[in-house]
Parts: structure tokens; sequence; C-alpha cells
């Protein structure tokens, strides 16, 4: 005789449960999968795009928008310390490319002024590493950050304000921005720039 | 409960959602500017200023402008102040409500993007930031 079995109530909601949690876990994961996706696809465009010169404003949208898309999701899942990371290892690069174009042009008083422009941007993202002092990756980078900062520390900017004047054209305030900023900086403070910079961009990359 | 019904839609009525007018001055930029950031203005709660920092660099122009509800701008007003407070530029300029600027920076430094109302009816709009060399 075939005997039927009738599940108990408790068992069949158990069931329930554990088919629901199974199902949220695949989704996840394969939504999980499909931003990765779209990270490796617009890696894949920012690739193509940077290949050609004539893409440049293209490229530039993408990669900023791309920045504040991660910056926003990583923010929301609190993981803020990893966006800085990312801003940081941004700069970095680009640091490390001016200084190494500015000593093929000693003489190029925009690429020197460039450099040490970024004297104001350090000092922000060295208070921005003051947040997360508990965090011990992050604050061996602030060490090398604050090394940096030191070399920084030599150059002068000196700001002078002086009222602005606007028109209105076409529907838009056309402002004459009648301030201006000296920088004075020296080779030597390029050399340590670079030596420093070059030092914790590869710490970070090896 | 329909005075209950009532209370509930006008509270969602007044619930202000910058992210689409932040969102919709971003292809606003004028031709040749390349977008670097929006910005949600969102003045509820009796707020009478919103700012945001950036940092601006030398040799660079900037374009900010406005969107909001009805009215070009709904009595939104965007100003700049550099990081000693000095007032650069102000969309407001003689009575008049303008709903962009163009600021070509002549000294680098970190800028406050601050945005006030000046009979604003909603309070409430959007920003894009833009960049050209």
């Amino acid at each position: 005789m075939h005997e039927v079995h009738q599940d108990e109530p408790e068992d069949e909601q158990q069931r329930d449960k554990e088919a629901a949690i199974v199902y949220a876990l695949e989704t996840t994961e394969q939504r999980t999968l499909e931003n990765q996706l779209n990270q490796q696809q617009k890696m894949e465009t920012i690739g193509r795009l940077a290949g050609n010169s004539k893409n440049l404003d293209s490229l530039l949208l993408i990669t900023t928008q791309n920045f504040n898309d991660i910056n926003h999701y990583l923010q929301t899942q609190g993981r803020a310390n990893l966006s800085v990371l990312l801003l940081t290892g941004g700069w970095l690069e680009a640091m490390q490319i001016t200084c190494q174009v500015a000593a093929k042009d000693p003489k190029n008083k925009e690429l020197r002024e460039k450099i040490g422009e970024q004297k104001i941007i350090l000092e922000q993202i060295v208070l921005l590493y003051s947040f997360y002092k508990e965090d011990e990756n992050m604050a061996s980078l602030l060490k090398d950050l604050e090394e940096l900062k030191g070399a920084f520390d030599k150059i002068n900017i000196t700001y002078t304000y002086k009222e602005s004047t606007m028109e209105v054209v076409n529907g838009v305030a056309m402002i004459k921005d009648n301030s201006t900023t000296t920088i004075d900086i020296t080779d030597k403070d390029i050399q340590n720039i670079t030596q420093i910079t070059n030092s914790v961009r590869n710490k970070i990359a090896n | 409960m329909i005075s209950l019904i009532g209370l509930s839609t006008s509270k969602l009525a007044s619930q202000c959602n910058p992210d689409n007018f932040a969102n919709a001055c971003i292809p606003k930029l004028a031709t040749g500017f390349n977008f670097l950031k929006s910005y949600k203005v969102d003045g509820e709660g009796g707020k009478e200023k919103v700012e945001y920092s950036y940092v601006f660099t030398k040799g660079t122009q900037y374009m900010i402008n406005l969107c909001a509800n009805g009215t070009a701008t709904d009595g939104i007003v965007v100003s700049l102040f550099d990081s000693g407070r000095n007032k650069v530029a102000t969309s407001k300029i003689n009575g008049q409500f303008i709903s962009a600027i163009a600021y070509p920076c002549n000294a680098t430094g970190i800028y406050y993007i601050q945005y006030t109302f000046d009979g604003s009816a909603g309070k409430c709009g959007g920003s894009a930031l833009g960049f050209k060399r």
C-alpha cells in the first residue's frame, strides 16, 4: 500500500522560507554580476575612447559620471573610505604623469604652476584622511601623504582678491574674475615632489 | 478619512525631488562645457541656503546653471564665493534672475557654490557644473 504523507504546516513554512532565501541570494548574485558587467563594459568603452584624442569630451563625460556613480554607491554602502582611496589613487597617478612630463619640459611655466597648485588639493585629501585615522591601511597611506605634503608646504601660493565684474550675454551671466594667484615653486621643490610622488605611487602599485 | 488622505496628498505634493532637476540641468550646459557635477537644491524645512564646495583651477572656465519648476529659476539664486568668502559671482543681476553663470577662473582654490531662495515658490531645484579650457 502506498502511503501518502501529509506535510506538517511548520515543515511547509520552513521550506518556503528557505526557498525565499535561496531566491534572494541568487537574485543578488545575478545583480552583482550584472553590475560588475556594466563596470566591465564601461571600462571597455573608456579604453576605446582613450585611444583617440578626438574623443576627449566623451571620455571626460563617461569617466566623470562613472566616478560620481561609484562614489555615490560607496557612500550609500557605508564604504566611503574606499571612495577616498579611489580619489587618492587617481590623483597620485595624475601627479606622477604630470611630474614626468614636467621633467621633460622643465621651462614650462604652466606645468610648474599646475604642480604647485596641487598643494591646495593635497591639503583637502589629507583632511579627508583625518576621518579615517582608526583604519590601519588609511593611516599608513596618510603618513606617506603627509610626507608629500611636507614637500608641498615649501611652495608659496599668494592669492590677491579683486572684485569681479559681470555682464549678461545671451541669458548667461559672464563673469570677469579680477583676482590673481602667484605660485612660487623652485626646481628643487619639483624634484622633491616628483621623488616622493613616485615613491608613494610605486608603494601602492606594488 | 478624506481629510487624512488630503493631508497625506498635500505632504507628498510638497516633497522636493531635486534629482530630476539636477539631471535635467546636465544637457543644458552650454556647448563646449564638459559636465563635472550636478547639485541638488532642496530648501524645504526652512533652509535659507544650500552650499557645496569645489576646487576651481586657474585657466579653466566654469559654468553653473539652474533648473527648477515653472519659471526658469523659480527664485533660486546661485552665488560663488572664494576661499576667503568674497562673493565673486551671482546669478541675480540688477533684479534679474539669470539661469547660468560662466566663470573663467583666474585663481586656483576652494570655491563655495551657494544656492539661496529669493521669493522662491518651490524652494526646489537642481544645478549642474561644467568646465572648459
